[in-house]
């Protein structure tokens, strides 16, 4: 079951390790970035260009707000720029470590199966998150960043 | 949580976690169509098809890279026209100029 990329032989294990370092190495300086400047007020951050051109929000829109106010541990706070970044960061931050395991030939982290059917709620879902955050009127305003 | 459940027989990759990270931090479109991809995997793969989720997984590994990539390039672009626009920017922040 510990199923290796098949190639992992000596030097191109090390170069995996280290491709997986250095991610971790970008993360971590990504992350106190994040804590330092928050994307609301200050530092410099990328736009989404989705929002830059309709003025719209996408489903990612809010999360490095969010992702600034969930390392300084305001929960409440992320959740009101990007609810479904912050339930979703959990179980990807689980699958990242379970991929960047497998690819240095570790074994992944114990998962199920996930039916071909939840994946599509989850794409229904994100869709869905889409249209509603951008209905400009009481409960579905609650999903835009705010 | 053993790997292996009946409906698995094999494991064949989804790419359903960097579809995600990918739909939520790059370029939305094809993050969207790495995720639909990603489903027919699992789909194929309950059904028993081993060669078409192999042969899916390859195209949601493609959207995957395809959404990265467009998505780092937009980044760059940004930060591109950013630094260009600064210069012209301070440039022209003398005068102002009718033309």
């Amino acid at each position: 079951m510990s199923d290796q990329d098949g190639d992992d032989i000596g030097s191109r294990r090390w170069l995996r390790w280290g491709v997986v370092i250095a991610a971790a190495l970008t993360l971590c300086a990504g992350g106190v970035y994040l804590y330092i400047f928050d994307p609301a007020r200050s530092g410099i951050y990328p736009l989404c260009p989705f929002h830059a051109l309709t003025g719209l929000h996408c489903p990612g829109c809010g999360t490095g707000r969010a992702l600034h106010q969930l390392l300084h541990g305001n929960v409440l706070a992320a959740m009101q720029l990007n609810p479904l970044a912050v339930v979703l960061l959990p179980p990807l931050a689980y699958g990242m470590l379970s991929l960047a395991l497998q690819f240095v030939g570790l074994k992944r982290l114990p998962s199920k199966f996930i039916p071909a059917f939840w994946i599509w709620t989850l794409l229904a879902v994100i869709l869905l998150y889409w249209v509603l955050r951008n209905i400009p009127c009481y409960p579905f305003s609650l999903l835009a960043p705010h | 949580m053993a790997d292996p459940t009946p409906n698995a027989p094999a494991y064949v990759p989804n790419y359903l976690v960097q579809a995600i990270l990918t739909t939520i931090f790059c370029c939305l479109p094809f993050g969207i169509v790495a995720i639909v991809f990603a489903a027919q995997v699992n789909g194929k793969l309950a059904a028993g098809d081993y060669a078409g989720a192999v042969q899916t997984s390859k195209q949601a590994k493609m959207w995957c890279w395809i959404s990265f990539g467009i998505g780092l390039a937009a980044i760059l672009a940004y930060m591109v026209f950013g630094i260009l626009f600064g210069i012209l920017g301070a440039v022209h922040n003398a005068p102002p100029r009718h033309f």
